[in-house]
């Protein structure tokens, strides 16, 4: 038994000692969608910055928006904090709830798919970002870390590919760099492409998933936390395609329904941001230029309007004077 | 509280690591059971706690919807937590054998609960009357009528419950849409039950105990715990291979003793059946799936490559749950049956069926094939007869659609004129022993083979049959061949699994005649392959992959 332990360890050790080779000869691309985590999160953090429109979410926020459009119109600053779904709702909240205070308006508009399931806990990108800052680390839960232990290798494997990418001078991720984004955080590489088909890409979500009420209960403790610090908060329901939308459709009922319980109503319906298909650039929750232009008009004349709006439960009623 | 138990748990696994890499320095052996054996209870039963609670914290706030999902796949963290748990227990703590069936009993039920707690209430009605089952017809022997019964009860229960989760939902289904095509409404509800994992695999199990036992073949067994323990056995427990009881349960009668050299062979063969499950069948999954989600948008050349593809991850898939089963029984001292030849190199399709899933097919030749009057001495209409049951059973066995249906009938068509022509027989043993390559004759008829059992996993497939012709037709259109429109990150994909799969046909072709990979080299060259294949695996793990036999 004793050789049989050693025979192991010799051999994990080894394994091991292969893996950490491969992080020192073939690091994170320098140019990787991810690092632009930290440029969001500095503008952020910057203490010298005043009262801002915040739009957070997954992809389909950084996708979705012409802040530029939206800052002209509205006369406050504004940011666009939102990257990848894939690091889930609860790092994307937790990193950013950090930066807000009292004057910002927060337009959270988390994908449909967090809710469910475990789904808020992360996938791979949530590793790339950990691995390459290890004190985001630090920032999980249990199921979190799990997930970046879990999604490391492919990490690994991810840099591998792209060195052998780059050797042979074979671009298969064109557009996903942290150099194709604005200084508002919007990206923008896509613009000037034709609209990539994705119909008939296996849904990562489930017509009909399982709610993940936990999670639920702890974002509207946080937002509770965020209007007792002075945040405007303003749940806008994420641009999506119409044929994901109605596919969706039981699971985003449910969403909109148990925020409105919760006090946190959409500031409009699910139906409104639901665009045709032909608006998304490569998933149904990519816009496109024009799409992310329609997007932000309909934003604008929301946050323009919300006096109107009726509902006892909005989160929206703001006395924000510049708007 | 359930990240507290885990997080706790990691951390006395970490505690118990350091202390195994002390232990093994400082000279501790197994025997000495003052010194490595108190270390163990006291981490592995402090580990065990954390485990278990940690689990049933899971199962309740899964239980309370908090979209908490469980399950111990060989490819999980947990199981990676959990194997050493119950290693360093079963070797170190309960040595006596009636004290390490007893631990194989609790960690495959905890193994099977982790997907679903009333699971266990299944297999435990399933071991209690097969167990009872066998204790009466050996009790009354003399009585052949109340034998008969007593089998024929036990066969009926078990079927009853392998029917109801698996089948009656699809047959339900299948009759209201044939009788709404003559206009006739007929008001059966579906059950909507969920599926128990690997359900099919230990009813055929407890089938076989109790149709030896009253054959005969077998003594029944008087040991609750070590029947249960050969029932619910967690290392083949929900994807085979289908142990018979005369291989199986004898072995948990006979005391164990740990063996460096058939622990090694089972770590290799682990490794080696992760390295087709992830790297292959998980390589190959991406491509197909994406394939598969849109026919009409791919070209012939395309859906060609994702045929044989599948082939390949269907092989990677279950082979590799095989070699990682058959490993980890040789981890505990168990020796399992073989389920897979390399059945790629068949050279007719009788052949390729004495290779694929050996158990499974050998199980319908003892207990349906041959009671039904099997292919010899009988007349012609008979033996077809019983080809085509066995092959329909087959592909009913598979799941409850008529995809799997087809394909059955499909293998029964190709294997008739086999039969008929009596060269069913004709390749048996090593393909091309002593040569480095097949001659052409065998390359010819392996290819021929191969492309024949290619159709049929199209058919496999499907979602429905109609979405298999589609595929078929479209990959048969001439006019559609080019070059393949995958895109940038599938071809890399494809590239990265076409090396892979390069990789096991040459080293499994080369190592044909043994039952492990990468023997008989050098020791530093083992070593080497050994560690990349390793590396190769975890480069190209990605979590929440299941195993495709899961279903079945």
């Amino acid at each position: 038994m004793k050789k049989f332990i050693h025979t192991f360890l010799l051999f994990t050790i080894l394994t091991l000692g292969v893996f950490v080779i491969i992080s020192i000869v073939l690091p994170y691309s320098k140019d990787g969608y991810i690092r632009e985590q930290f440029v969001k999160m500095d503008l952020l953090s910057d203490t010298r910055r005043g009262p801002s429109i915040v739009l957070l979410g997954g992809s389909n926020c950084a996708f979705g928006y012409k802040s530029d459009l939206l800052e002209n119109s509205l006369k406050v600053p504004v940011i666009n904090a939102g990257l990848h779904a894939g690091f889930g709702l609860k790092l994307i909240v937790d990193d950013c709830f950090r930066y807000l205070h009292s004057g910002d308006i927060l337009v959270l508009s988390p994908e449909y798919s967090h809710f469910f399931e475990e789904h808020t806990y992360g996938e791979k990108p949530l590793a790339e970002l950990c691995y390459l800052s290890q004190d985001y680390f630090r920032l999980l839960c249990y199921r979190q870390r799990m997930v970046v232990i879990e999604n490391l290798p492919a990490v690994f494997r991810s840099n591998i590919e792209n060195a052998v990418a780059t050797q042979f001078n074979y671009q298969f991720q064109s557009i996903y760099r942290s150099s194709g984004f604005n200084r508002y955080g919007d990206f923008i590489a896509h613009r000037d492409k034709n609209n990539v088909s994705y119909h008939g890409r296996i849904s990562v979500h489930k017509h009909e998933s399982k709610p993940n009420i936990k999670y639920f209960k702890e974002l509207v403790s946080q937002l509770d936390t965020l209007r007792h610090r002075g945040v405007e908060v303003v749940l806008y329901p994420p641009a999506i395609a119409h044929s994901e939308f109605i596919t969706q459709s039981k699971n985003i009922d449910w969403v909109k329904m148990s925020l409105r319980k919760a006090g946190y109503s959409f500031i409009c319906t699910p139906e409104e941001t639901s665009y045709s298909d032909n608006l998304f650039y490569d998933t149904a929750y990519h816009l496109s230029d024009y799409g992310a232009e329609k997007h932000t008009k309909k934003l604008i004349a929301l946050l323009l309007n919300h006096k109107s709006i009726e509902s006892p439960h909005c989160a929206y009623k703001s006395s924000y004077t510049g708007l | 509280m359930v990240y507290i138990h885990i997080r706790r748990g990691a951390f006395a696994l970490l505690v118990s690591t350091c202390m195994g890499i002390f232990l093994g320095a400082s000279g501790c052996e197994a025997s000495d059971k003052f010194g490595a054996s108190r270390f163990f209870v006291y981490i592995s039963l402090v580990l065990l706690t954390h485990v278990i609670g940690a689990g049933t914290s899971l199962m309740v706030s899964h239980i309370n919807g908090d979209g908490t999902t469980l399950s111990m796949l060989f490819n999980s963290l947990e199981f990676l937590l959990y194997l050493p748990i119950v290693f360093s227990l079963y070797w170190f703590v309960f040595n006596q054998i009636h004290w390490q069936n007893v631990l194989i009993v609790i960690a495959s039920y905890i193994f099977y609960g982790y997907w679903d707690w009333r699971f266990l209430l299944l297999i435990a009605t399933t071991t209690i009357f097969s167990f009872t089952a066998g204790v009466l017809i050996e009790r009354f022997e003399t009585r052949r009528t109340l034998r008969k019964v007593i089998s024929g009860l036990n066969i009926i229960i078990n079927l009853l419950i392998l029917c109801i989760f698996k089948y009656y939902d699809f047959f339900v289904e299948s009759f209201v849409e044939l009788f709404s095509n003559f206009n006739i409404k007929i008001n059966w509800t579906t059950l909507n039950l969920v599926l128990p994992v690997g359900i099919s695999f230990y009813t055929f199990q407890a089938l076989s105990y109790s149709i030896d036992v009253y054959k005969k073949k077998l003594p029944a067994c008087r040991d609750v715990i070590a029947f249960s323990a050969y029932i619910s056995f967690f290392p083949q427990l929900v994807a085979g291979p289908i142990e018979r009881a005369t291989n199986l349960l004898p072995q948990f009668y006979k005391s164990r003793h740990f063996d460096y050299n058939q622990a090694i062979l089972g770590a290799r063969q682990i490794l080696w059946g992760f390295f087709k499950k992830i790297v292959i069948a998980d390589g190959a999954a991406t491509i197909i799936d994406n394939i598969w989600c849109n026919i009409e948008s791919y070209n012939s050349t395309t859906l060609i490559i994702g045929a044989i593809l599948f082939a390949f991850q269907i092989y990677g898939d279950f082979s590799g749950y095989s070699d990682i089963a058959i490993g980890l029984a040789r981890l505990f001292g168990f020796t399992l049956v073989k389920n897979f030849d390399l059945p790629y190199i068949s050279r007719d399709v009788a052949e390729f069926w004495r290779r694929w899933h050996i158990s499974l097919n050998k199980w319908f030749i003892d207990y349906i094939y041959i009671p039904l009057g099997g292919g010899s001495r009988k007349t012609l209409f008979v033996t077809i007869r019983n080809v085509f049951v066995i092959f329909l059973l087959s592909g009913l066995w598979h799941g409850a659609n008529w995809t799997y249906i087809v394909w059955g009938l499909y293998h029964a068509i190709l294997f008739i004129p086999l039969l008929l022509f009596r060269r069913n027989r004709n390749n048996i043993g090593v393909v091309a022993p002593n040569r480095l390559i097949p001659s052409l004759k065998d390359s010819l008829q392996i290819l021929v083979t191969f492309l024949l059992v290619t159709i049929g996993w199209v058919i496999f497939r499907a979602e429905s049959l109609q979405d298999g012709w589609l595929y078929l037709s479209r990959m048969a259109d001439i006019s559609q061949i080019g070059i393949p429109n995958l895109d940038g990150r599938l071809l890399m994909q494809l590239a990265e699994v076409s090396i892979a799969i390069f990789i096991l046909i040459i080293v499994e072709w080369y190592y044909r005649a043994e039952n492990i990979v990468l023997v008989n080299i050098p020791p530093i060259t083992q070593w080497i392959c050994w560690i990349l294949i390793a590396v190769w695996s975890i480069l190209f793990y990605s979590p929440n992959q299941t195993f495709i036999y899961f279903q079945f």
